[in-house]
């Protein structure tokens, strides 16, 4: 079943990097002039992993809709309506961020 | 019992216009339907509606003995071709034809004069031609009974449209197949039912003079 949809993963992982690079980086400006016990690194990586699921993840979802919507047919021939499609790459971004949350003990 | 497709009662209204009115239409393994219709007249509308990808409020579909709501979740029942390309451009042919390669063999597929050239090559990369070559003989080549073709031969090639022609005709011996195109000529050929979309409502097409009275071709062009 994973491999039926791992194309459409595929992109919106893409997408979500570069979408939460950017999103990471505009709300560590925010933050980390603030006074903070934390380190910067720590934060950062919160904040990445944070919008990889949050912000992220829709941002890509939505361009994808607006940009190649038509491809949503190539799932659906194989049975796999588009909440499918998301609920199923959302439940990979998990694996995704396992090892930052691995990093996160050490930093 | 064999199998079959029925609709009814589709109604589909774009803010005040109406474009489908109480549709009717039934659809059986060896059936190729010719749908004809002007521009906007809602021919995509129809398929999309029928499909399941489109919603409508009022609409009765069943396949055998059981009304689906959105029939492409019943995978092996339904497939549609959409009139724009749908396969996605990034990965290449074999791994297109290896994620649908459930319902057949993936080697024997790609032998054939136009795919075994191109293999390797990605989506993005291939002729028009090519890739709606691929895109139906994909569909058709589902265990989906019934399939939905809208506009295979648009933008292709006169080689690539008789091919598509052939592979329709050869699989249409166990397949209730529904199509559409612009070039209604291409249409004619090989279907064997024909309904014309006219003011919102199906009308069944027995002759060439119906398509000639109901105004969709000039009488010059028989």
């Amino acid at each position: 079943m994973t491999r039926l949809f791992l194309p459409y993963n595929k992109t919106i992982l893409k997408l979500n990097i570069v979408f939460s690079i950017v999103l990471t980086f505009l709300s560590s400006l925010a933050f980390l002039s603030k006074k903070s016990s934390d380190s910067p690194i720590y934060l950062i990586i919160v904040f990445y992993i944070f919008w990889i699921m949050t912000g992220g993840f829709f941002l890509s979802a939505y361009y994808f809709e607006i940009t190649r919507k038509n491809e949503y047919y190539f799932y659906y021939n194989l049975g796999i309506s588009k909440i499918k499609l998301l609920l199923l790459t959302y439940s990979l971004h998990f694996i995704f961020i396992l090892p930052l949350l691995y990093v996160l003990q050490y930093v | 019992m064999s199998s079959h497709l029925d609709v009814d009662s589709i109604r589909k209204s774009f803010g005040d216009k109406q474009v489908l009115t109480d549709i009717a239409l039934t659809c059986q393994p060896g059936d190729i339907i010719g749908l004809l219709g002007r521009n906007g007249t809602g021919k995509s509308t129809l398929l999309k509606i029928i499909f399941g990808s489109l919603f409508t409020d009022y609409k009765f579909i069943r396949i055998n003995d059981e009304i689906l709501n959105q029939p492409f979740k019943s995978k092996s029942k339904i497939a549609y071709l959409p009139q724009d390309n749908f396969l996605p451009k990034n990965i290449t042919v074999n791994k297109v034809v290896e994620i649908y390669s459930d319902d057949f063999d993936q080697k024997g597929f790609l032998e054939d004069e136009i795919l075994s050239k191109v293999t390797g090559t990605k989506i993005g990369n291939l002729s028009g031609g090519e890739s709606r070559y691929l895109e139906v003989k994909l569909l058709l080549n589902l265990d989906s009974i019934f399939v939905l073709l809208d506009e295979p031969f648009n933008g292709i090639s006169p080689l690539h449209v008789e091919l598509i022609k052939a592979m329709i005709l050869k699989k249409s011996s166990h397949k209730g197949i529904i199509l559409t195109d612009h070039d209604y000529r291409n249409v004619l050929d090989v279907a064997n039912k024909f309904y014309l979309l006219f003011d919102g409502g199906l009308k069944s097409v027995k002759t060439k003079q119906d398509l000639i009275d109901w105004g969709y071709v000039p009488e010059s062009q028989f």
